[in-house]
């Protein structure tokens, strides 16, 4: 397509109709000031040749002129290798759409309103978006060789389905096969519908259905052959449980007769046995009774020699016995003489005794009495002195408890208050009032005033920390301040020591220190005194602590000696007596009485002695009389056992002997044949029928064991083999079949539609790459020119994107690498390649609006030699604002108002 | 006279996995075709009907499939039935079909042979049978036979019956339970029944070894079955009387239309069709497509087929033809859309690749452009995760058919 003329009415700056043209083939130049509209006037040529006449937006509504709402009307007279046209499409207000050709020397009515649309969008090859106004990459073509102002590095993408397939097509000279085009578009409606672009069963699809149908399948399947599997199993134990039931069974039987026989064997032994232990209880008892007599025979023997040696030491004893009671008998006759000497003996020691004891007791009566009245004087004087200390003591307690602390505690304060009374006076406010006549002050202080005299003419000092407020007789109140801060603290000191003081002497007890110095001297004094008086009645108490235990004490010697008193009962002869006589009759006494001892000791010695002998004596006579009784009693016993023995055996202890060695002689033999009848390793048959016993129960519990396995499988079996598995997985089976050929047909049909899909495309692809080459070496030229560079090539892409520049395809620089300018250029170039190519088959339009601004002068010269140059059937039309770089080139165009 | 019907190989339960759903219509024909040999059986008054062996499919099937048959047995009391355990419902166990309640319950006249040993059928004639008990042995079942006629009377008219294959050299399998071809005589039996193999067969052993095949057919293959045999023993050491009796419910029919004698191959399969029309629903029909067709024929050949087959209770149509274009419509194809036919060029170079079959439709219909390369294939089918080795010759077929037919319906 060429553009011939375009007519704009209410656009923009162009409220009236202004009309653009004639354009020419070649190059076309507007060339207008900023803000005249030209680049308004193309895109209103743009919005007339691809919008429909009904599209509202705001690019519609941008190209009405500003704060109107006129409708804008574009017409756009232009050519194609189908004839001549004119498009006339009011927009927004009325829309209206008409395209007229150029038939016969007049424009005819082809069609209008959307059909005028249609085939014009028809002839443009150009596509409409779902909603509102095209872009660029709608207007077919014209969106590639329109190169827009401000967007002069921008190419359309061309992997679009639509107009970039055509452009595609159109560069690689492949006619559009649109039976092909369709074929392959239900080709890839098909693939997708089953797989998706990556091979993957579309969901929803056929095969996806098929898939999960199989699958599912799959599933019951493999449940129902698990259990078959279980029921193989099952079957297979059933089989080996059985075959061991039947192995068990034949054992069972074989060795519960080996258990019978060896148990049968075993009785056998046993009852042979216990005869054999009746064979030798019997032997046993022969061999004893045969030993038996012959110890009886011993034994008799021995007994019977016993016997005479008893009888012999029998006869012995029985004369001792006599000897000892012969003896026995003087000794008591001795001894009942020395019984009738000894009471005389004993009657004059104790009347010697009881001499010297009333002696000694008179002597202790006479000392009794002397010693209670000692202490009788000793307790008066006691008395005495304890009334002393008595006295000493409260005249003590009367006094002030004044401690030598306390001394020291009143002492010092009252050192600290005169100390500080003496601060306050050199401090404070000190008055001397000398009265020439005896007078008195009052001095207010405190509440209640206190009077003081003034004697005349002698100074009276009144001293006070602060101030003095008195009032003088005869002359009125007098107030003295002073004005030392010092006094005042001074002075709360004083009166807390004073504090102090009072409450040290109220805790002595004391009114003054003088006080209470004279109480603790008279305190001392006291104390003095108290300790000679209770040194005077610690002498007469002696050992007594207190004056009540001497008492005490004086009372019990008094009572003791009355109470001996009472006792003794002394004559009173004895009473005359003197203590040295009591004292001589006592040493008489004394002195008789050892010997009066001694004789009745050595009496009672001699009778003690003959005791004994009596005793011995006595012994003597059981001992000989036992020793006689027991050999009397073991002579009766030998003849007992003497005669016991020869009762045992009546026919006589030889031919009893003889008999006895017979039977043991059988009773052996006996033995001997009973042993000869027991099996071989009798001993190890119970052991062995225990062990025989025991396997054959480990065997019953075994095949019992079995039994329960092979009826449990068979349970299992019976109802495993009841559930039909067979049918139900041949159900399944044909149900997997369908399933398995509806995917296969599916997969089939998916991948046979993406495969013939790919393939057309494929070789399509192909086709375009083919005349890449072609292109390439015309892009590379043109930008060769330009650049005035011949050593770089230009490479496009199978999209035809450019891929970069450069000497070689892999040493190439990116697109997007380039500088703005060198982009806008390479694009230039492309366009004007592109341009030429399609010109090639039908004239093409190239818009160039304003796209050179980073192109340096050198270049622009360049490029209007390439634009000059084009085939005559490009037409290119360059919309720019500086005249001077295109002055003399092309054919001008300009705007021109059409009046009416 | 001793008369009976033999019979094996009923399979009742059996599979049908190539017919999909329509398997439970073929399994039920079964049925029919037993009630059908009962009714027989009673009809004829025969001392006897012996099944030898593989009565059911499988041990495992369906409950109520085993109750409609002892149910059916229990129908015709007069029949005296005697079923024997072949190697595909041994008597194995606790599991076997034979343990199930509606046996154990089963009708006197109905006896489940499960042990080797010998049944008087009355008046001198004994039944000797020897039993499957697993599915598979290289031990002659007849074997036991020989040890069963010695406890029988010298003039007793002794029938065996077991299962297994006849050891004929090059047959068999070694461990399919093979018969000796003299099991009979060399056991002294007049008639021996048995059964494994679905096609009949009478003549082993002077005719005394009878193996009368499927009674209902289960293959295309198996041209020979559809029979149970009437046998008749006028007495000890007399030759049998052996009668295959038709019994089959349906017939099963393989038919091919091959597109390169077309006309003719048409016309065959045309009257084929026709004779069996008047029986199709009792038909079950396979059609072979052979050859090369062009996408409008086999199109149109595959309509007019499914309509001649819709009557029919159970077909297939097998498609194994090529879809080619003729060289004159592959011109025209060069000439109208020359990127198809480099497409259609493309699918037989990746045929030859994946199958290595080179086809005389591969030429590619545009010189100037290269052949694809394996790894330009390899780059086509990746993305899809289409695997190469994975692509059959039904595969390219359908891809041309495919390609086609689209071709056409977008052009139309």
């Amino acid at each position: 397509m060429i553009l011939r003329a375009i007519e704009l009415t209410h656009v923009g700056p162009f409220r009236a109709t202004m009309r653009l043209g004639p354009f020419a083939t070649g190059l076309n130049v507007l060339c207008a000031q900023n803000e005249t509209g030209k680049s308004t006037a193309l895109r209103a040529t743009a919005r007339g040749l691809f919008d429909k006449h009904t599209t509202r937006g705001e690019e519609l509504k941008a190209l009405q002129p500003a704060g109107t709402d006129l409708a804008p009307r574009v017409v756009v007279e232009f050519e194609t290798r189908g004839g001549r046209f004119r498009s006339e499409k009011t927009f927004l207000q009325s829309p209206r759409s008409h395209l007229l050709e150029w038939q016969g020397g007049a424009w005819q009515l082809v069609a209008e309103a959307d059909a005028a649309d249609l085939r014009l969008q028809d002839l443009l090859q150009s596509s409409l978006p779902g909603r509102g106004a095209t872009r660029p990459e709608h207007w077919g073509l014209l969106g590639f060789l329109w190169a827009r102002q401000g967007e002069p590095s921008d190419w359309p993408s061309l992997a679009d389905e639509g107009v970039g397939r055509q452009i595609r097509a159109r560069l690689a000279r492949l006619e559009l096969d649109p039976i092909v085009e369709k074929l392959s578009a239900r080709l890839a409606t098909l693939a997708d519908s089953i797989v998706t672009a990556t091979g993957q069963a579309r969901a929803g699809g056929p095969l996806r259905q098929a898939d999960d149908d199989l699958a599912a399948i799959e599933a019951e399947l493999g449940a129902l052959r698990a259990t078959r599997a279980e029921l193989d199993a099952v079957h297979q134990r059933f089989e080996q449980a059985v075959s061991s039931v039947t192995q068990l069974e034949k054992e069972h039987a074989e060795r519960a007769v080996a258990v019978k026989q060896l148990n049968e064997q075993t009785l056998g032994a046993e009852r042979l046995r216990g005869e054999l232990e009746t064979r030798q209880v019997e032997f046993t008892a022969a061999q004893q009774r045969l030993t038996a007599i012959a110890a009886d025979a011993t034994t008799l023997a021995q007994r019977q020699g016993e016997r005479v040696q008893a009888r012999t030491t029998l006869d012995l004893a029985t004369a001792a016995v006599q000897a000892a009671e012969v003896r026995l008998l003087a000794l008591r006759e001795q001894l009942d003489r020395q019984h009738a000497a000894r009471p005389q003996i004993e009657a004059r020691v104790a009347d010697v005794r009881a001499a010297l004891q009333r002696t000694q007791g008179l002597l202790r009566l006479r000392q009794l009495h002397a010693s209670a009245g000692g202490l009788a004087q000793h307790a008066l004087r006691a008395e005495t002195a304890g009334a002393e200390v008595e006295r000493l003591a409260a005249l003590k307690a009367k006094l002030p408890a004044v401690t030598p602390a306390h001394l020291r505690r009143i002492e010092e304060v009252t050192e600290l208050v005169r100390t500080q009374q003496a601060q306050v006076q050199a401090l404070g406010v000190t008055v001397e009032l000398t009265p020439e006549r005896e007078t008195s002050a009052t001095i207010h202080e405190g509440a209640t005033p206190a009077s003081t005299p003034l004697p005349a003419g002698r100074a009276t000092r009144l001293q006070r920390p602060q101030s003095i407020d008195l009032t003088l007789a005869g002359w009125g109140r007098v107030t003295i301040r002073s004005g030392a801060k010092e006094a005042q603290a001074l002075l709360h000191e004083l009166t807390a020591s004073e504090a102090a003081l009072r409450a040290a002497l109220q805790e002595a007890g004391v009114a003054s220190l003088e006080a209470g110095r004279e109480a603790s001297a008279r305190r001392k004094e006291l104390e003095s005194q108290l300790r000679a008086a209770e040194t005077a009645l610690s002498e007469p108490l002696g050992e007594h602590k207190t004056l009540a235990a001497l008492r005490t004490a004086a009372a019990h010697a008094a009572h003791r000696a009355d109470a001996l008193r009472a006792t003794l009962q002394p004559t009173a002869a004895e009473q005359d007596f003197t203590v040295t006589a009591l004292e001589s009759d006592e040493a008489q006494c004394v002195a008789a009485l050892p010997a009066a001892e001694r004789a009745l000791v050595a009496i009672d010695q001699a009778l003690a002695a003959l005791r004994l002998e009596e005793r011995r004596a006595v012994e003597q006579v059981q001992r000989t009389g036992t020793a006689a009784g027991e050999q009397r009693a073991r002579l009766g016993t030998l003849e007992s056992q003497v005669t016991d023995l020869l009762a045992r055996y009546p026919e006589g202890m030889d031919a009893a002997k003889t008999r006895a060695q017979v039977e043991f002689t059988q009773a052996e033999a006996r033995v001997a044949v009973t042993k000869a009848g027991l099996p071989p390793e009798f001993e190890r048959l119970p052991e062995r029928n225990k062990r025989a016993v025991g396997a054959l129960q480990q065997l019953t519990d075994a095949l019992q064991s079995k039994r329960a396995e092979r009826d449990g499988a068979r349970g299992a079996l019976e109802t495993l083999g009841g559930q039909g598995l067979y049918s139900r997985e041949t159900a399944l089976e044909e149900r997997k079949v369908e399933a398995t050929l509806r995917r296969d047909a599916a997969r089939t049909k998916g991948w046979a539609a993406r495969l013939a899909r790919d393939l057309i495309e494929h070789r399509k692809q192909a086709a375009t790459k083919a005349v890449l080459t072609p292109l390439e070496q015309r892009l590379t030229l043109a930008f060769a020119e330009l650049t005035g560079d011949r050593g770089r090539e230009v490479f496009l892409d199978g999209q035809l994107q450019i891929a970069g520049i450069g000497r070689t395809r892999n040493a190439s620089h990116a697109f997007d690498l380039l500088s703005q300018g060198a982009r806008e250029q390479l694009l230039l170039c492309l366009r004007i390649a592109v341009a030429q190519e399609l010109a090639v088959d039908e004239p093409q339009v190239l818009i160039l609006d304003d796209v050179l601004v980073n192109t340096d002068a050198l270049r622009q010269e360049r490029v209007l030699d390439v634009l000059t140059a084009l085939a005559p059937n490009l037409q290119v039309i360059v919309l720019t604002c500086h005249d001077d770089r295109y002055r003399g080139v092309g054919h001008a165009v300009r705007f021109e108002r059409v009046e009416g | 006279m001793f008369r009976f019907l033999h019979s094996a190989d009923w399979q009742l339960g059996a599979r049908f996995a190539q017919f999909g759903a329509k398997g439970a219509v073929l399994r039920a024909a079964r049925l029919t075709t037993l009630r059908r040999v009962l009714e027989t059986a009673r009809d004829q008054g025969v001392d006897a009907f012996i099944i030898a062996g593989d009565l059911f499919e499988d041990n495992q099937v369906d409950e109520a499939l085993v109750v409609e048959t002892v149910e059916l047995f229990a129908a015709f009391p007069s029949v005296p039935i005697f079923i024997l355990p072949g190697n595909h419902d041994p008597a194995s166990g606790p599991d076997s079909v034979w343990r199930r309640k509606p046996f154990l319950k089963a009708p006197s006249h109905v006896h489940v042979l499960m042990r080797a040993g010998v049944t008087e059928l009355g008046a001198g004639v004994h039944l000797l049978a020897s039993p499957l008990h697993q599915k598979l042995s290289t031990v002659d079942p007849s074997l036991k036979l020989v040890e069963l006629a010695a406890t029988l009377p010298p003039d007793a008219i002794a029938i065996g019956v077991t299962h297994g294959a006849p050891a004929i050299e090059g047959k068999h399998q070694p461990n399919d339970f093979p018969i000796a071809l003299n099991a009979a005589s060399r056991a002294g039996l007049d008639y021996l029944a048995i059964g494994h193999w679905h096609n009949w067969l009478a003549d082993t052993d002077g005719g005394r070894i009878v193996m009368p095949g499927t009674p209902e057919p289960d293959q295309f293959a198996n041209d020979r079955c559809g029979h149970v045999a009437l046998v008749e023993i006028a007495g000890h050491g007399q030759p049998p009387r052996v009668q295959p009796l038709p019994v089959s419910t349906l017939t099963w029919k393989a038919l091919t239309l091959d597109f390169l004698a077309l006309e003719a191959s048409r016309a065959s399969l045309d009257a084929e069709l026709a004779r069996l029309r008047p029986a199709a629903a009792r038909t079950v029909v396979r059609i072979t497509l052979a050859g090369t067709a062009s996408p409008t024929r086999l199109t149109g050949a595959r309509a007019a087929l499914e309509e001649a087959l819709a009557p029919f209770l159970v077909s297939q149509i097998v498609d194994r033809t090529r879809v080619a274009l003729s060289p004159l419509e592959l011109d025209a194809l060069k000439v109208t859309h020359p990127i198809l036919a480099q497409a259609l060029a493309d699918i037989d170079r990746i045929e030859a690749l994946a199958t290595g079959v080179t086809t005389a439709a591969g030429e590619p219909s545009t010189p100037a452009l290269p052949p694809l390369t394996l790894a330009d294939v390899q780059a086509l089918l990746t993305p899809s995760k289409i695997e190469l080795a994975a692509l059959t010759p039904e595969f390219f077929s359908q891809l041309r058919h495919m390609l086609l037919q689209t071709l056409q319906e977008v052009a139309s």
